[in-house]
């Protein structure tokens, strides 16, 4: 895949501001762009999803792509921030803006009370165990009638809202055309882009890494493996939490059955196809996820078979995914293990001095 | 190469996908011309694909019959099919395509309830108007929204017309009652526990299964022992047919009532001759005749029972069309709540205020030589 590379290399080497300026710029621009479509707010409401898949993707980059800790009910926890905003919203009247905090802390809280007892499982068996949670929250928020509502879902959920300056003074605008979300979940997004990519350079990401590659020589070397898988368990969870609180409060409307095993996978998924531990990549594979589907409605019920079909293709053309980091990959040719053999024995010599 | 070659196939079929969607677009600005747009939104894929297919099919034979004599104003009329997969977040997707497609003057759908009221916000801010064909769930209607409409009966009109037929008909003092833990299912069981416990018959089990189960006979059991003289069961056929068998093969011999997600074929296919005392609700066809054997012969296969609706709610759009003689959104939306009696498949056709069908277009049925009959007031 050369052409990934020369545009990677050639975006690379840019200074950091010019990288920045045209990110923003696009990122700004593209609801004028959608005006020249005929169907503006359908393309604006589709980058919303985009949006919220992005974060979502994100956030279990977090714990999948950095701690490598296989997690397949991700979706639970934004189902907790979604209920949140559901709950505190119609019920108590909270604005968006007081759900978030709440929901980010209650996902997190729960994120560690899932990560606490399953911390000794490793793989195939954490992921079963992550898989059980997510039905169970699933099927608690169907059952739990007096909360939730139970199958009836929660409707009526308050938009978000912003203080605007109109010329009746300062009033608070309600958010719901789609242009508008769009710049709300560019808001997130770009946050979560921040905290992540900062993540994954700190002495805390490194870690993470080191745990993901070897958990034993990662406590070897110091590192409280403990305290970190909780870390990445809490903070991938309040992610999901806090955008939640957006998708709620963008479809109006929750019930359990947005919730199911299938979301988690997708999520699963956009972190694969992107890259794992890449967090660009992350965002990439969440934009091609809810794309294609969307470009593929002409084809009406082949559709999804052929969205099936592409992702098929991607993993096999570049199985580490598309931002994966090849350096991560496990040699796989004659030449390639020779070579780290080599590399691996000028290091010993480097020691030896 | 055969890399490049993959990556080309795969361009390839993006840049399908882009033209297809243009086309639509093209289509949209000719609107204007000769062509009046509906949309008919659904789960035309996904697992219950077969609703939103039959939903198609009902709302193309209404439009083919409109075409045929002429279109509207003037205009031939075409349908844009909006495919919601039966989740929330892509119904909403759904309706801002229909909401920003030109030329597009009403929505017939969506068909589930979880789909239809984050879907019905999205039209409301639009002033379009939408039909829902399958959407029992009040709260739809309860949002006080001006531009929703429904044509099948809420699951609160539903459940007490069970309610007085177990009350009055089969003399029940006992009834259970399981539902399948779905918006549908257990929204009919609470309307059916409301309005029989009112008219003075104990509720003895009022219970969920998960729906996807098999296996029903604990629950059964536990049913037996109570020894009610009904059971009604709030969900669809796949259960419903299996807790009919298993409850007879446990010597349960109570009726089975039911409501509209029942009155399907392959329930009395599962039920196979055990099929004494079932008496389910469901949608009342007195002049469907005609509309049935046009759907059989163009398709080789009989429509469910939301086909009739939707065939109904599209000629109540094109109707509405008409006589607003106009095809701006808000005219057609004031004259869609004018209808009056209107001729539907189930008889005269008239909304309430809240866009709730007046009368509930439902009949209890009850099953004899495999297949539904109408069970005649008197008996």
């Amino acid at each position: 895949m050369d052409i990934f590379k020369n545009l990677a290399g050639f975006w690379s080497t840019r200074p950091a501001w010019v990288r920045f300026l045209v990110v923003v710029l696009a990122a700004v621009g593209v609801p004028l762009l959608a005006q020249l479509t005929s169907q503006p707010t359908y393309i604006m409401n589709v980058l919303v999803s985009v949006g919220i898949y992005m974060v979502l993707a994100m956030g279990l980059n977090i714990v999948v792509g950095m701690a490598g800790l296989l997690d397949l009910g991700y979706i639970a926890f934004f189902a907790v921030g979604a209920y949140s905003m559901a709950i505190l919203s119609t019920q108590y009247g909270w604005t968006f803006w007081m759900v978030l905090p709440v929901a980010a802390v209650l996902a997190g809280g729960i994120g560690v009370v899932l990560g606490a007892p399953t911390l000794p499982l490793r793989g195939d068996y954490l992921a079963i165990v992550t898989l059980g949670f997510g039905e169970i929250i699933r099927i608690t928020l169907n059952n739990l009638d007096w909360l939730t509502r139970g199958p009836q879902g929660i409707a009526g959920i308050k938009p978000p809202m912003v203080p605007w300056v109109s010329n009746g003074g300062l009033i608070w605008l309600e958010l719901y055309q789609p242009v508008q979300l769009y710049y709300l979940a560019l808001v997130f997004v770009g946050g979560a882009w921040l905290i992540t990519s900062r993540l994954k350079n700190s002495r805390i990401g490194r870690a993470l890494v080191a745990i993901r590659e070897d958990e034993i020589a990662a406590a070897a070397m110091g590192i409280d493996t403990v305290r970190l898988k909780l870390l990445a368990f809490a903070s991938g969870a309040a992610f999901a939490g806090v955008i939640g609180v957006l998708f709620a409060s963008q479809i109006s409307f929750v019930s359990p059955e947005s919730f199911t095993l299938f979301e988690s996978v997708i999520v699963l998924a956009m972190v694969v196809l992107g890259g794992m531990g890449s967090v660009v990549g992350a965002m990439l594979g969440a934009f091609i996820l809810v794309v294609l589907p969307e470009l593929l409605r002409g084809f009406s019920e082949y559709r999804l078979l052929i969205f099936g079909a592409a992702l098929v293709l991607v993993m096999l053309i570049r199985p580490q995914g598309i931002l994966g980091d090849d350096s991560s990959r496990e040699p796989t040719t004659d030449r390639e293990r020779a070579q780290e053999d080599q590399s691996l024995s000028e290091t010993k010599q480097d020691l030896k001095v | 190469m055969k890399r490049r070659m993959a990556v080309g196939t795969v361009l390839a079929l993006t840049l399908a996908g882009c033209g297809g969607e243009t086309t639509t677009n093209a289509d949209g600005t000719t609107a204007t011309g000769g062509k009046i747009f509906i949309g008919v939104a659904g789960p035309i894929s996904g697992a219950q694909a077969v609703f939103g297919e039959d939903m198609i099919r009902s709302a193309q034979l209404a439009v083919d019959e409109i075409n045929a004599q002429g279109g509207v104003l003037g205009k031939t009329i075409e349908i844009v099919p909006g495919d919601d997969q039966g989740d929330a977040r892509q119904a909403a997707t759904v309706a801002q395509k229909m909401t920003s497609t030109d030329g597009l003057v009403g929505v017939v759908g969506h068909f589930n309830s979880g789909c239809s009221i984050p879907a019905s916000q999205v039209y409301k801010r639009a002033d379009l108007v939408m039909l829902s064909p399958g959407s029992t769930s009040p709260t739809l209607t309860e949002q006080g929204f001006k531009n929703v409409f429904r044509l099948v009966g809420r699951d609160d009109q539903q459940g007490p017309l069970s309610a007085n037929f177990a009350i009055q008909q089969l003399k029940s003092k006992t009834v259970a009652i399981l539902n399948d833990k779905t918006a549908y299912g257990q929204g009919l069981a609470e309307a059916f526990r409301k309005s029989i416990e009112a008219g003075g018959v104990k509720v003895v089990i009022f219970e969920g299964v998960n729906q996807g189960e098999r296996d029903f006979r604990a629950v059964l059991t536990k049913i037996k022992g109570l020894n009610p003289d009904s059971l009604f069961f709030g969900g669809v056929f796949t259960e419903a047919g299996l807790i009919v068998s298993q409850a007879r093969e446990l010597g349960l011999t109570a009726n089975f009532l039911s409501g509209d997600g029942t009155q399907v074929q392959s329930f009395i296919d599962t039920v196979g001759t055990k099929s004494s005392k079932i008496f389910v609700t469901g949608v009342r066809t007195i002049n469907s005749e005609e509309f049935l054997a046009t759907y059989k012969s163009k398709y080789k296969e009989s429509p469910t029972a939301f086909g009739t609706y939707t065939y109904d709610a599209t000629r109540i759009l094109l109707a509405a069309i008409a006589r607003a003689g106009s095809v701006d959104r808000v005219k057609v939306t004031e004259a869609v709540r004018a209808t009056k009696d209107f001729q539907g498949l189930g008889g005269t056709i008239n909304f309430d205020a809240k866009g709730d069908p007046a009368t509930a277009p439902f009949d209890v049925f009850t099953v004899q030589d495999k297949k539904f009959v109408t069970v005649t007031p008197t008996a």
